[in-house]
């Protein structure tokens, strides 16, 4: 017969323990109230570059709320910022905190397609798959090549 | 004196790609229980190919990747039974067998006579032979299915580009089925 402490039992409580820890090691609160923060400073960021255009009536924006449901931290509610440039609209919808190799992830829609940015050790960038993976920073002139694809 | 075909042996069994499936899917599902955990605590995720996805497009990805595989093991298995079906075709013709199915076989090579042999077609020429020899209403089903299933072979093999009218749906599991009773229906079966 097999021995429990150093069979099942043991598996079971190594698998308990290691659970446990990695809970403990994350402070999903604290996270969330970091991710949203880093949201608000993106819209800042983009605000600003678009406020000569805002001023002259090119821009109009807009933001609005939306929930977003993610594990450990539940359901909470986050903005959505919305550019109208002329018939066309521009939205930013944040996906989530709980992003795989970042701490955030907003999606630009646009009539002709969507773009990602993350949220990566404090900073924003936009990602690019093909040919193969890589992320370039999100600065004014990347925001204006990211309208340009989301809206041609 | 005409050239005969030139046989490999480096053909596929059913229990090779079995072997080969279990092993993709056991990989999947692995990597799949990996980043899902990574992921829920918080915890980074090196697979540079899953960079970006939240909870429900790592489901959708690794979901995706056992349909695929799927899929490829599907068209590996039906294709498998194609190869072995005729290995068998040209064993009979060339060793001059003197059954039934033989005899049918070794007439159909000699109508080709001139033409290029290893054209001999799978469904008309193969299978149907088998279907219209066989005593057994079992062995006749068993080849009807299978050649059910060749529309699907076709359209994963054709890069899937028309939407399919199969009548069913096919997943390894079945496609073994198929495939066991084909060969079993052709007395290829390895299983006795």
């Amino acid at each position: 017969m097999m021995n429990e402490e150093n069979g099942l039992h043991a598996y079971l409580r190594q698998k308990a323990a290691s659970t446990a820890g990695a809970e403990e090691e994350v402070d999903w609160k604290q996270r969330k109230e970091k991710w949203l923060k880093h949201v608000a400073r993106l819209y800042k960021m983009i605000h600003k570059w678009i406020a000569p255009l805002e001023s002259d009536g090119t821009v109009r924006s807009q933001t609005s709320s939306e929930s977003l449901e993610e594990d450990h931290i539940g359901q909470y509610q986050v903005d959505v910022l919305t550019l109208f440039i002329g018939k066309q609209r521009v939205e930013f919808h944040p996906k989530g905190t709980l992003i795989i190799g970042a701490d955030g992830r907003v999606d630009v829609h646009g009539q002709h397609g969507i773009r990602t940015l993350v949220l990566k050790e404090e900073r924003w960038s936009i990602v690019e798959r093909l040919p193969r993976l890589r992320t370039f920073p999100f600065n004014e002139d990347s925001f204006q090549d990211v309208l340009r694809e989301v809206m041609e | 004196m005409t050239a005969r075909v030139s046989i490999s042996p480096n053909r596929t069994g059913v229990d090779d790609v079995w072997e080969y499936y279990e092993a993709l899917r056991a990989a999947i599902v692995q990597s799949a229980e990996a980043a899902r955990q990574s992921l829920a605590e918080g915890a980074n995720v090196e697979d540079p190919r899953l960079f970006g996805m939240d909870m429900p497009e790592l489901n959708a990805h690794f979901a995706s990747l056992l349909d695929e595989a799927d899929k490829q093991v599907c068209l590996f298995l039906i294709a498998g039974a194609e190869g072995a079906i005729r290995v068998d075709f040209f064993e009979r013709v060339y060793e001059k067998r003197k059954d039934r199915v033989s005899r049918a076989f070794r007439d159909i090579y000699k109508s080709r006579c001139g033409h290029n042999k290893t054209r001999v077609h799978l469904e008309e020429d193969i299978l149907d032979t088998w279907a219209s020899q066989s005593q057994l209403g079992k062995a006749k089903t068993a080849i009807g299915v299978f050649k059910g299933a060749l529309k699907f072979r076709h359209w994963l093999a054709h890069g899937r580009w028309w939407a399919p009218k199969l009548g069913r749906r096919y997943d390894p599991v079945g496609v073994v089925e198929i495939v066991m009773g084909l060969l079993e229906a052709t007395g290829l079966s390895t299983d006795e």
